[in-house]
C-alpha cells in the first residue's frame, strides 16, 4: 500500500471517528441527529459514523424502540426515531439492519421454512413456523399477513374473520395494523379474485381516501407497497414512507428496504438513489450471509459476487437439457423438488417439455396443474390464469408471489418490461432461485470464477449471449434449429426489425413441435401488426382461438383492434368473418365500446355484402370456403338481433327475431351435434314472438266490450219492446228523403212503434256503454285504471324527474339531484314541481273529462257518447227491420253503436295528439327555457334528461292515442297459462321503466290449453297480481321474487301467486288490511266499485273474475310463512 | 332537383324544422324536395335509394320508425354518427349537418361533450360532415345557423 493511500485512509478514519464522537455527543445531549452537520456526507460515511456511535442497547435505550419481540399491540408504535433525509435515512436503516443481523438471519430461516411448508400444503408446519417466529422474534406485518393465510387455510373464513374482528375491536392496536389486517384478510378469502381485490377494493379505497384528503401521499405509498402491487414511488415520499416503516418491526423494515432498493434498481437505474443504495450495500452486505435476502440484493447491485449453489447447478443442468431439445431429460432431482418447490422451475420445465409427472400433494399440485395449463394453453387456461393470480395474491409481496407473476408475465409475452424484470429479480432475492435468464436483463452480474466456468459450459447461459446465435457457433450446434430461429427472431424483434423477425418466426413455427408455439404465434402476430398486415394478423388469431377461446389472452387483440378501428376498411367476405369474430372476442373478453360494437356490426354487413345476400339465413353455406368452426361461431354469436339490426334489410324488431330463428335452423343443419341446444333457443324465440304480437295487438286498439255479455244484456233489456215491435206489422221502412215525413209522424203521440224504438235505443245504449260488460267498464279496467296514467308519466319517472305529491306537499325522493348544490337543487325542484303538477293536471283532465263514456243528457264529462235523437231513432228502426230474431237485433244494435263510437274515439285521439301534446310541449319548453336561462344551472345533466323525457313523452302520447281504436276481434289461438303470465310481465315492464326485470318463477303440472277468448282476462289478472307484489311487498322491484304455480281441477284453473315481503313488514297491520279487503269484496259483491275506478289491485281482479270471465270463481289471499299468497280459482274454458 | 333529407325522431323538433322550411321562402326549396326519416333504419334506406345534397341529422335515434306499434327497436345514442360512418363508407356525396338539442352525448361507457363529438366527426368524416347546430325549442339561433348553411350551400 502506498504511503499516500495509507495517509488518506488514516485521514478518513480520523474523520469518521470525529463524526462518530459528534453524533454520540449530540445524542447524549438528547438533541437528535445533527443533520446540518453531516448533510454533505455520503451515505456510506454516515453509515460508518453511525455504526460506531450506536449499539443495539444504546439505540433501544435512547430511542425506546422495540424492534424485536413485539406484541401485536406494540406493532407500529416506534415513534421516536428522528428522520434525516431520504439517502441518509437509508444509512440509518442499514445501521439498524446491521445491529439486528442475528435476528434477521433467524427471521429469514422462518420465512423460507414457512414458504416451503406452505407450498407443500403443510399447514401445521406453517403455523408452527409462525408461532416460533412470534415467540422468538416477535410480531411483524409479515407474520400477521401469513397468520390470516394459515387460519383461512386451516380453520376457514369464519375464524379468519374472527381474528380480524378481534384486531379491529382492540383499542390498543395501531390503526395502520387494523387497516392492513382488513386487506390481509380480504386477499386470502377464496372468493376474492386478483382483479376484484385490486380494482374493487384497494384502488377504490385509495381513490376515496385521496378524494377526501384523508391520507398523506406517504401513507398511501405505505399501503400501496404493503398491500398493493406497486413498483413505484415518488422520491419526495420516500423518506416519510421509511419513517412509517420504522414504526414497525426490524423485519418489516428489512423487507421494506429490500423492496425500495429493488424498485430503484429496476425503475431508476443510474439515479442518485441507486448510487447511494449501491454504496451502502457495498459496506453492509459483507456482514450478511451468502443466503440472505440482502446479500442477494447486493449481487444484483453488482457489489457482491454470485456463487453457484448446488440447487442452481441442478436447475442449470435441466435447463440445458431443455435448451438442447432433450425434453425427456429435463426433470430435476426429487431433492430439488422437495426443497425448492417454491422456485416453480421444475413445473415450468415439465410443462414446456410436454411431459406430465406424477401428482404431488396439495398446493404444489394445484400450482403445478395451473402452470401446465398456462404453458400448454389448454381449455382451462383462463381458470388457471385466475387461480395462479389468486395464489399470488394470497402470498402478495413474497417470493412465491413474485415467482408466479414472473411466469405469468413471460407467458403473456411481456418480456423486457420493468414489471417483469422486477418480478424476476425479486423472486431471486426471496426464493434464491437463480435462472440464467436473469443475466439477460442484468448481464454484468459479477460471478465468481468457479461458477463462471460452470456457466460457460452451459448451453442455456450461452444462449443469452447474443454472439452465440451465429450459425457456426458451438452453441448453435447444440440447440434445436427452431429454437435458434426463435432466438434470432426475438433479437430482430427487440430491434424492431419486424420483417426479418416475421420470416424467422414463421420458419421456427414450421419446425416447432413444443408449447413454445404460442409465444412464437404471439410475436408473429405483433410483427404482422407492426408491418400493417392487419388481415393476416386477424386471420392468424381467429384461426388459433376459434377452437380454444382460452388462447385469446395470449394474443395482442387490443392492439390489433386499435389498428383495425383506425383503418375502418371494408372487407371481403372471407376477411369480414374473421374481423367480426375478432371484434366479438374483444367485446367479450377485453372491454365494451360503442365504437367496436359498430365495427363488429359493419363487419357483419360486409360479410353479407361479400356473400351477395341480404340476410345470413339466405347464404349458401355449402359454397362458402369458410371453415366450419368460424362459420358456426359467426352465425351463433354475430348473427344476433342486437347486431343484425345494423342492416337495412330488417325493418322491425320482429323481422330480426324471425331471422334469428332461421339462423338457428341453419346452425342445426351445419352443426347437428348441438341441434337440441339451438332448438331450445328457437322455442324461446318463437314464444317471444307470440308474446310480442299479442302486446302489439293490444297496442293497436284497447277499446272493447265483452260482446257476448253485451248481446245478452241488450237481449234481456229490450226483449219485451222488441217483441211488441215485431207484432206491429205496420212498420214502415223510410228512405232518407222521407225523413221529414217521418219526423212529423214521430211527433204524433199515438205512434207506438216509434216510442218502442226509442226505448230500445236507450236501453241498448245503456247496456253497450254502461253495462257491466259494456264499453265504459272495459275502458275503466283497460285504460283509465292506471294504464293511461302510467304511460303518460313513465318518461318523467324514467329520467327521475317526476315529483310525487303527498296531498299538497311535494316529495323529491324520486328526483335525480346528483351533483347539484343546494341552490341548484332548490331551483330545479321548484321547476319540476310546477312541471309535474301540470302533467298531473293534464292526466287528471284526461281521466275525468275525456276518456269516459257519458250520457250527454246527464253530464258532459266524457268524449264517448251515443246520441238518441229523432234521426237516430229512425235509423235504428230501419236497421231493426232486417233482424230475424232478438239476438240478431242486439248484434245489429252493437254494430250501430260502434259506428257512433268511432268518431268519438277519433276525437280522443285528436285530443291527445293535438291538444294534450301541445300543452305538454308548452310546459316542457317553458320549463327548459326557464332552467336554461339560469347561468348557475349551465351544464347540469338534468336539463338533458328533461329534453329526453319530453321526446319520449311525445312518443308515448302518440302511442296512447292508438289505444283509442276499437280492439280488433281476432281469432286468438288457444294458449298456455305461461303465455298470459309472460304477456302480463312484459306489459308491466313496458309501462314502468323503473322495473328492470320482474322475477317470476313458474311451475306447473298441467299442459292443458285454454280457449283464446280468455287470454285477455287472464293476462289482466296476472298484471294485477304481479303489480300488487311489486307495489306492496315493501321491497325494491328487483328484490321481489314471485312464484307462480298453477294446475287444472276439472274446469277450474287454480293459480297460486306467492311473493316475498320486506323483512320490516308489520304482519299484524298487513293481516288487518287483508281482512278489510276481504270484507269489502264480500259486501260489494258483483257491483264492486268498478264504475268508479276505486276497485284496484285484488278487488279489480275479483271484478275480472266475476264480470269478464263470467264464470264462477273464487279468490283468496293470506300471509303464509312470511310471504303473501294470492290464490285464484278461475272458471276458464279448457280445450 | 336537389333533395334534402331530415332525419329526426322527435315530433316537436321535426315540426319546428318543417315550419322553418315552410316559412323560409327565400331559400327557394320546394317542400316536395324535402324527405323525412324518423329512424336510423329508414334514414339509411332513403340515403341509399336517393341522392340527397343535404341531410339534417339527429344524433340519438331509434333503430326503426317509432310509429310502428312494435316500438322503435334499440335506441342508438350515436345513431347519427353511425349514419355518417355508413354514408362515408358508401362514398355518398351528401353534406350532413347534425342538429341536436343536447350538450353531451352517449351513455355510460362512451360519453362525449359537444366539442369532443364535433371534433370526432370532423376528424373521421370531415368529407361529408359539415357542422353541428344546437337546437333549442325556445330559441331561434338554430334556425339562423341552418339557413346560413343552406344559403351558403345553395349559393
Amino acid at each position: 500500500m502506498s504511503q499516500k493511500r495509507k495517509k488518506n485512509q488514516q485521514k478518513r478514519k480520523k474523520q469518521y471517528d470525529g463524526k462518530a464522537t459528534l453524533i454520540k455527543n449530540k445524542l447524549a445531549q438528547n438533541q437528535g441527529l445533527p443533520y446540518n452537520l453531516f448533510k454533505k456526507w455520503t451515505p456510506a460515511e454516515l453509515y460508518s459514523a453511525l455504526e460506531k456511535s450506536l449499539t443495539k442497547e444504546y439505540f433501544e435505550g435512547f430511542f425506546q424502540c422495540s424492534y424485536t419481540g413485539q406484541s401485536i399491540r406494540k406493532l407500529g408504535k416506534n415513534r421516536s426515531f428522528i428522520p434525516i433525509s431520504d439517502s441518509h435515512d437509508l444509512s440509518l436503516i442499514c445501521v439498524i439492519l446491521k445491529l439486528y443481523l442475528p435476528e434477521l438471519e433467524r427471521f429469514e430461516s422462518y420465512y423460507s421454512s414457512f414458504q416451503t411448508s406452505y407450498i407443500h400444503g403443510e399447514h401445521e408446519k406453517c403455523l408452527s413456523a409462525l408461532n416460533l417466529c412470534n415467540d422468538e422474534l416477535g410480531y411483524s406485518k409479515w407474520l400477521l399477513s401469513n397468520e390470516f393465510l394459515v387460519i383461512q387455510n386451516t380453520k376457514g373464513l369464519e375464524k379468519q374473520k374472527l381474528l380480524l374482528k378481534d384486531l379491529k375491536s382492540d383499542q390498543l392496536v395501531d390503526f395502520r395494523v387494523k387497516s392492513l389486517s382488513f386487506f390481509y384478510s380480504l386477499k386470502v378469502e377464496n372468493e376474492i379474485s386478483w382483479d376484484r381485490y385490486f380494482n374493487n377494493y384497494l384502488r377504490e379505497s385509495i381513490e376515496v381516501s385521496k378524494k377526501r384528503n384523508q391520507l398523506s401521499s406517504s401513507t398511501i405509498l405505505f399501503y400501496e407497497l404493503n398491500i398493493g402491487n406497486s413498483k413505484s414511488f415518488l422520491k419526495k415520499d420516500l423518506q416519510a414512507y421509511l419513517d412509517q416503516e420504522r414504526d414497525f418491526s426490524v423485519y418489516d423494515l428489512y423487507l421494506a428496504f429490500i423492496k425500495i432498493s429493488l424498485i430503484t434498481l429496476t425503475k431508476f437505474p443510474g439515479s442518485k438513489l441507486h448510487k447511494d443504495i449501491k454504496q451502502l450495500l457495498s459496506v453492509v452486505s459483507k456482514h450478511f450471509s451468502y443466503n440472505s435476502f440482502l446479500y442477494r440484493l447486493s449481487i444484483l447491485y453488482k457489489v457482491s459476487f454470485y456463487t453457484m449453489t448446488e440447487t442452481d447447478e441442478a436447475l442449470l443442468k435441466s435447463l440445458d437439457q431443455y435448451t438442447e431439445g432433450n425434453y425427456k431429460k429435463t426433470s430435476i432431482e426429487n431433492t430439488y423438488l422437495s426443497n425448492c418447490a417454491v422456485h416453480l422451475e421444475s413445473f415450468e420445465l415439465t410443462a414446456r417439455s410436454m411431459r406430465w409427472e406424477k401428482e404431488s400433494p396439495s398446493i404444489v399440485n394445484s400450482i403445478n396443474h395451473s402452470i401446465n395449463s398456462l404453458i400448454r394453453k389448454d381449455k382451462k387456461l383462463l381458470n388457471s390464469y385466475d387461480s395462479l393470480l389468486k395464489e399470488s395474491l394470497k402470498n402478495l409481496n413474497t417470493g412465491l408471489s413474485y415467482k408466479i407473476l414472473s411466469l405469468i408475465s413471460r407467458e403473456s409475452g411481456e418480456y423486457n418490461t420493468n414489471d417483469f424484470i422486477y418480478y424476476d429479480l425479486a423472486s431471486f432475492i426471496f426464493t434464491g432461485s437463480f435462472n440464467p435468464r436473469i443475466l439477460s436483463h442484468h448481464n454484468s452480474i459479477r460471478i465468481d470464477k468457479c461458477s463462471l466456468t460452470k456457466f460457460r459450459n452451459s448451453t442455456t447461459y450461452n444462449l443469452f449471449l447474443e454472439h452465440s446465435l451465429k450459425d457456426n457457433s458451438d452453441v448453435a450446434q447444440n440447440i434445436p434449429k427452431y429454437r435458434i430461429l426463435k432466438y434470432k427472431a426475438l433479437n430482430f424483434f427487440r430491434c424492431s426489425k419486424f420483417k426479418e423477425a416475421k420470416y424467422l418466426f414463421l420458419d421456427s413455427l414450421n419446425l416447432s413441435r413444443t408449447v413454445d408455439r404460442y409465444s412464437l404465434l404471439k410475436n408473429l402476430a405483433i410483427c404482422h401488426i407492426k408491418l400493417g398486415e392487419l388481415n393476416e394478423c386477424t386471420q392468424l388469431i381467429v384461426s388459433e382461438c376459434i377452437d380454444n377461446e382460452e388462447l385469446i389472452s395470449t394474443f395482442p387483440i387490443p392492439l390489433l383492434v386499435k389498428h383495425l378501428s383506425i383503418s375502418d376498411l371494408q372487407y371481403s367476405e372471407a376477411e369480414a368473418i374473421n374481423v367480426a369474430i375478432l371484434f366479438d372476442y374483444y367485446l367479450k373478453y377485453f372491454s365494451s365500446s360503442k365504437d367496436i360494437e359498430e365495427n363488429r356490426a359493419f363487419a357483419f354487413e360486409d360479410f353479407l355484402e361479400g356473400s351477395d345476400t341480404k340476410r345470413p339465413s339466405q347464404i349458401d353455406y355449402k359454397k362458402l370456403q369458410t371453415e366450419k368452426p368460424k362459420l358456426v361461431y359467426f352465425l351463433y354469436n354475430i348473427c344476433t338481433p342486437d347486431i343484425m339490426d345494423v342492416s337495412v334489410h330488417f325493418d322491425t324488431p320482429e323481422s330480426l327475431l324471425e331471422e334469428r330463428i332461421k339462423v338457428l335452423s341453419v346452425l342445426s343443419t351445419i352443426n347437428p351435434n348441438k341441434e337440441q341446444f339451438y332448438r331450445n333457443e328457437i322455442q324461446e324465440l318463437t314464444f317471444d314472438l307470440i308474446v310480442d304480437k299479442k302486446i302489439v295487438d293490444t297496442e293497436l286498439g284497447q277499446v272493447r266490450i265483452n260482446k257476448s255479455g253485451v248481446v245478452s244484456d241488450i237481449s234481456k233489456a229490450i226483449s219485451d219492446d222488441y217483441r211488441r215491435i215485431i207484432s206491429l206489422k205496420s212498420v214502415k221502412h223510410y228512405q232518407d228523403d222521407e225523413l221529414i215525413q217521418y219526423v212529423l209522424e214521430l211527433m204524433q203521440p199515438d205512434n207506438e212503434t216509434n216510442s218502442l224504438t226509442k226505448e230500445i235505443l236507450q236501453k241498448a245504449k245503456d247496456s253497450f256503454l254502461f253495462g257491466i260488460n259494456g264499453l265504459d267498464v272495459n275502458l275503466s279496467v283497460d285504460i283509465r285504471h292506471g294504464t293511461l296514467e302510467n304511460i303518460l308519466k313513465r318518461s318523467l319517472k324514467e329520467y327521475k324527474l317526476m315529483v310525487l305529491f303527498n296531498g299538497e306537499i311535494p316529495d323529491f325522493s324520486e328526483i335525480d339531484l346528483d351533483y347539484l348544490d343546494s341552490h341548484q337543487k332548490t331551483i330545479f325542484c321548484k321547476a319540476l314541481t310546477k312541471l309535474s303538477s301540470k302533467v298531473n293536471l293534464l292526466v287528471r283532465y284526461l281521466l275525468r273529462k275525456v276518456v269516459r263514456a257519458v250520457d250527454k243528457s246527464v253530464s258532459s264529462n266524457g268524449y264517448i257518447y251515443i246520441n238518441s235523437g229523432s234521426l237516430d231513432i229512425i235509423r235504428v228502426r230501419n236497421l231493426l227491420q232486417s233482424a230475424e230474431d232478438l239476438d240478431k237485433a242486439s248484434n245489429i244494435l252493437i254494430d250501430y253503436f260502434w259506428t257512433k263510437v268511432e268518431p268519438c274515439l277519433e276525437s280522443i285521439r285528436d285530443k291527445l295528439n293535438i291538444d294534450i301534446s301541445n300543452s305538454i310541449s308548452t310546459v316542457f319548453h317553458s320549463t327548459i327555457k326557464d332552467l336554461e336561462s339560469r347561468p348557475e344551472l349551465t351544464g347540469i345533466k338534468q336539463i338533458n334528461s328533461l329534453k329526453l323525457a319530453h321526446t319520449k313523452l311525445s312518443d308515448d302520447i302518440k302511442r296512447a292515442s292508438r289505444w283509442f281504436n276499437k280492439a280488433s276481434i281476432k281469432e286468438v289461438d288457444d294458449f298456455d297459462v305461461k303465455l298470459a303470465s309472460e304477456i302480463a310481465r312484459r306489459t308491466i315492464q313496458n309501462y314502468d321503466p323503473t322495473l328492470n326485470s320482474i322475477n317470476v318463477k313458474t311451475s306447473s303440472s298441467t299442459k292443458n290449453k285454454i280457449a283464446g277468448s280468455d287470454l285477455k282476462s287472464l293476462t289482466s289478472i296476472f298484471e294485477i297480481a304481479y303489480t300488487n307484489a311489486i307495489q306492496h311487498s315493501g321491497l325494491s322491484p328487483n328484490e321481489v321474487c314471485i312464484d307462480l304455480s298453477y294446475k287444472r281441477e276439472e274446469q277450474f284453473l287454480k293459480l297460486k301467486v306467492r311473493n316475498n315481503l320486506a323483512s320490516n313488514t308489520n304482519y299484524n297491520e298487513l293481516k288487518i288490511k287483508i281482512e278489510k279487503i276481504k270484507q269489502k269484496i264480500g259486501e260489494e259483491g258483483n257491483t264492486l266499485s268498478i264504475r268508479s275506478e276505486k276497485g284496484s289491485g285484488i278487488p279489480k281482479a275479483f271484478n275480472i273474475i266475476k264480470n269478464q270471465l263470467r264464470k264462477s270463481g273464487e279468490i283468496n289471499f293470506y300471509i303464509d310463512k312470511g310471504e303473501f299468497v294470492l290464490e285464484l280459482s278461475l272458471g276458464v274454458t279448457y280445450v | 332537383m336537389f333533395k334534402i333529407l331530415i332525419v329526426e325522431d322527435d315530433e316537436n323538433k321535426l315540426n319546428d324544422i318543417h315550419s322553418l322550411f315552410q316559412s323560409e321562402v327565400n331559400l327557394k326549396i320546394p317542400l316536395d324536395a324535402i324527405d323525412f326519416a324518423r329512424s336510423y333504419n329508414s334514414a339509411l334506406v332513403k340515403l341509399k335509394e336517393n341522392e340527397y345534397r343535404v341531410c339534417i341529422l339527429d344524433m340519438s335515434l331509434f333503430t326503426y320508425d317509432n310509429n310502428d306499434p312494435r316500438g322503435g327497436g334499440k335506441r342508438r345514442p350515436f345513431g347519427g354518427r353511425e349514419i355518417l360512418r355508413k354514408a362515408n363508407r358508401l362514398k355518398l356525396n351528401t353534406s350532413f349537418i347534425v342538429l341536436s338539442q343536447f350538450e353531451s352525448f352517449g351513455e355510460e361507457g362512451e360519453e362525449l361533450s359537444w366539442d369532443e363529438l364535433v371534433k370526432q366527426l370532423h376528424d373521421r368524416y370531415g368529407r361529408i360532415f359539415k357542422d353541428m347546430v344546437f337546437y333549442s325549442a325556445s330559441s331561434s339561433d338554430w334556425k339562423r345557423d341552418i339557413i346560413r348553411f343552406l344559403k351558403e350551400f345553395f349559393r
